[in-house]
């Protein structure tokens, strides 16, 4: 198993280094100099000097590079131009919000889902399998903005169980800001649960065909015995792949619901970064979310080598 | 006579409007090795997962199966979970896929005991340690740790009996158990088995449609056909006098010899293979070191003359379908020439000349065959290696005639592969190595996974092709049966060297390297004598 962490270790460094080449050219590659392209058309030169200065371009492209990647090593995102903040502490306080918001959902849609799809697998062709895959369409059909207002028409103006909208700030205690989010979780976790329980209940129908799973009856195990304790496990490594993936979308691409519940989270700051051409908010956003991006991965292939010991290598 | 172990009367199974089983009625007796024989479809699984209440969702079962006495069938499914694993123990076919993956061997053997008896964990272990041991897997040396993907298919189904009989059962259905095995792997499983009923009074219920395996190991069979039993005899009597034609004619197909034609003349030597060397690259040992190799051919030479049939024997792994593959030049030699002709093969830049000489059939006649085209242009394909392939009618034509040849109609052109049985699929498989006119065709276990009826048209069909056509054959297969009926000359391989060659009847009758003897030795056979009453009888 060690040797196996290694392995996907080294994995995760290379694809970071990757990344953090393809995103530079890109940013690189965009017409012009990026300090005009931010000031816009109609910046007096040397105003534009002065950016460029305060941004670092001078210097070949390797020791911009370099630098660029040597201070986030550092910590140092760099300076948003339109917040006049460092970038770390700009992502620092989004993220604040948006990772317990992403973890909440994550959270809520797994706990539905893998129940729901090992209960439609285990009613397969029943009127219990119709009414999960009926309801599950209707899930992922339904835009999650509007089910979002619709949660807000509910819980927050009728029965004024939670506020509508707005975060506290984590300063204000725990509970109000877990309050806080649970509706954007909610609205976030309708869609993804519905997705995950069909991939649950198609993965343990996939397992139940398999030939353990006779063998497990065979030997006198009840259907639900076998479906909890062989199949269960086997179904997961599918649903891993999906749940990885649905995370790292949840970070950043929360973005309408931000909007709904208005939250300060990430989705927003990279939105504004894009509209207010602030580069250097989105340079460091995206590397930021791709470095995001390839850690769940690694944790997931680290839960594929629990799930699975035909993935890790004995030495 | 003591009151049987099981009895089965009139047991009907009916599946989606077919019937399975029809009025199947049969009785083991305390500690008997009984045997059911049949073909693929002849009902003797469905047989089997009735009484154990297992059948497919939707299937209907009617009459009864009484184990000591008690009708299974009465019983409901909470009583039948206590049967199962604890009275009845069963293995299957599959011993790659029969194991959960991601569970250890001994969690799999010690849940039989966890389940039924309420064992602890640590003594549920201790039990399974011993009962692995007892199928000849002791924990010192293979562990309780282990993963199914760390052991051979023979050891996973010595797990597979260990977790079946970890309670002494009173009876082990076993269907199918070594069918998936090589011959020596077979006959330790198959000396197992036969030990575990002298151990007890355990019953055992053999379900295979290999009848040399009962011929050597049940006291009494039951052939199936159809869904029917069509006769039940002491495995003596059925041998020697057997009642039902059906029966005859398994077991004329079991040992069939097609007629064959000696070649004239000297033929020219067609393909010749020198000091050939197959590597595989394998893991690195660390990141920057330099990947292990495995031979899995190591310095083999031969040659096939045109219109000769050769056999390559050996077991699993050994490297007969890796040396398959470099003659077809999909895979490069590390060393070692091959020769097609007059002209080399080189791995991996094979001219399309040269691949029409030469064509495979697999063992698999459903996975090899796109299940989206037509049989007219699956048996069309290999035309593109021609410069002057056929168009049009010519082609249509030409497949017709390939069709035809291996004995079916112009009709079946317009069929989809999912619309034939075993046989025939494998017949169009043939069909299609033969459409261009090779002058050698491999024969990767061909007919390994078809039942022996079909298996002997086909190898019927492979000695008049050689006839009318000059083809020459490597036949590879672990079966020694089949290669001695079909091969001039059969040479052995093992571990990647071939350690025998001569012609069949000689290597076959006085086999003079060690590993061949044990080759022949391990294979099941039928009594000569008994088959000799039989001759005589008719």
């Amino acid at each position: 198993m060690l040797s196996y962490i290694l392995s996907r270790l080294v994995a995760l460094a290379l694809s970071l280094v990757v990344a953090s080449l393809v995103i530079f050219v890109m940013i690189e590659l965009v017409p012009g100099d990026p300090a005009s392209f931010m000031l816009g058309l109609n910046a007096a030169p040397d105003t534009v000097a002065a950016l460029r200065a305060e941004l670092g371009l001078g210097g070949s492209p390797v020791e911009r590079y370099l630098r660029w990647v040597g201070g986030m090593l550092q910590g140092d995102f760099g300076t948003s131009y339109t917040y006049r903040a460092p970038v770390a502490e700009l992502v620092t306080a989004r993220l604040a919000v948006s990772l317990p918001l992403a973890l909440m959902a994550l959270l809520l849609s797994t706990l539905i889902a893998i129940p729901v799809g090992l209960y439609a697998a285990s009613r397969r062709g029943r009127p219990g399998d119709w009414s999960v895959m009926g309801l599950t369409q209707l899930g992922i059909a339904i835009p999650n903005f509007w089910f979002a207002m619709i949660l807000v028409v509910i819980f927050a103006i009728n029965l004024r169980w939670f506020s509508a909208g707005g975060f506290p700030g984590w300063d204000q205690g725990i509970w109000p800001s877990l309050k806080a989010l649970t509706l954007p979780a909610v609205a976030l976790a309708l869609p993804q649960a519905s997705i995950l329980a069909r991939v649950m209940r198609s993965a343990v129908l996939e397992v139940l065909g398999q030939d353990y799973i006779r063998t497990a009856r065979a030997k006198g195990l009840s259907r639900r015995r076998t479906l909890t304790d062989h199949a269960l496990r086997n179904a997961l490594i599918p649903v891993l792949t999906i749940i990885g993936l649905q995370f790292s979308f949840l970070i950043a691409g929360a973005i309408i619901i931000e909007n709904v519940f208005f939250l300060p989270g990430l989705g927003r700051l990279v939105f504004q970064g894009i509209t207010q051409r602030d580069l250097i908010v989105v340079e460091s956003v995206v590397m930021l979310l791709v470095f995001a991006v390839i850690l769940v991965n690694f944790l997931v292939d680290i839960a594929y080598g629990l799930a699975d010991p035909r993935l890790r290598r004995r030495s | 006579m003591s009151p049987p172990r099981l009895a089965i009367d009139n047991l009907s199974v009916r599946i989606g409007g077919i019937d399975a089983v029809r009025d199947v009625s049969l009785s083991i007796a305390p500690g008997q090795i009984f045997g059911v024989a049949g073909e693929s479809g002849s009902g003797k699984s469905m047989t089997a997962l009735a009484v154990m209440g297992l059948l497919p969702d939707g299937a209907l079962r009617g009459g009864a199966a009484r184990l000591d006495g008690e009708d299974l069938f009465a019983l409901d499914e909470a009583a039948m979970c206590g049967v199962r694993g604890r009275r009845i123990g069963m293995i299957f076919q599959e011993p790659m896929t029969a194991l959960n993956p991601v569970r250890t061997i001994g969690a799999q053997v010690a849940e039989t005991l966890v389940i039924h008896a309420g064992t602890s964990l640590s003594e549920a272990r201790e039990i399974a340690a011993a009962k692995l041991d007892r199928v000849g897997l002791p924990a010192a040396r293979y562990g309780l740790d282990r993963y199914p993907h760390e052991l051979s298919g023979g050891q996973r189904q010595r797990v597979m009996i260990a977790q079946a009989i970890a309670l002494q059962p009173a009876l082990l259905i076993a269907d199918e158990p070594t069918t998936a095995l090589d011959v020596t792997t077979q006959a330790g499983i198959l000396d197992l088995m036969g030990g575990l009923v002298e151990d007890g009074d355990m019953s055992l219920m053999l379900i295979t449609h290999d009848l040399a395996v009962l011929a050597e190991l049940s006291s009494r069979i039951a052939v199936m056909q159809q869904g029917l039993v069509v006769e039940t005899a002491d495995t003596e009597t059925l041998f020697r006098s057997h009642r039902h034609a059906y029966t005859g004619r398994l077991l004329a197909a079991s040992s069939h010899q097609p007629q064959r034609h000696e070649q004239p003349g000297s033929p020219a030597p067609l393909l010749s293979v020198e000091d050939l060397h197959i590597g595989y690259r394998g893991r690195r040992s660390s990141l920057f070191g330099a990947p292990e190799m495995t031979e899995a051919v190591r310095g083999v030479s031969f040659t096939i003359s045109e219109g000769e049939s050769v056999g390559l024997v050996g077991e699993s792994g050994c490297g007969k379908s890796t040396l398959a593959r470099a003659i077809l030049g999909l895979q490069a030699p590390r060393a070692g020439s091959i020769r097609l002709g007059e002209q080399a093969v080189t791995g991996g830049a094979v001219p399309a000349s040269m691949r029409a000489a030469m064509q495979i059939v697999f063992q698999d006649p459903y996975g090899s065959f796109n299940p989206r085209h037509r049989v007219e242009r699956l048996v069309a394909e290999p035309f593109h290696l021609l410069a002057d392939a056929p168009q049009g009618a010519a082609r249509k034509d030409a497949v017709v005639a390939a069709l035809e040849a291996v004995g079916m109609t112009a009709a079946d052109a317009d069929k989809y592969i999912h619309e034939f049985s075993g046989g025939q699929r494998q017949r169009i498989a043939i069909a299609r190595a033969l459409v261009i006119r090779p002058k050698l065709i491999i024969l990767d276990e061909a007919v390994s996974a078809l039942d022996v009826s079909i298996r002997a048209q086909i190898l019927d069909l492979l000695a008049e092709l050689r006839d009318s056509h000059g083809l020459a054959y490597l036949f590879i297969s672990h079966d020694l049966g089949v290669v001695t009926s079909i091969t001039d000359r059969v040479m052995v391989m093992k571990n990647g060297e071939i350690v025998e060659h001569g012609p069949t009847a000689d290597v076959m009758g006085a086999p003079a390297h060690d590993y061949t003897r044990e080759l022949v030795a391990a294979r099941p056979q039928i009594p000569p004598e008994w088959s000799q009453d039989r001759k005589a009888g008719r």
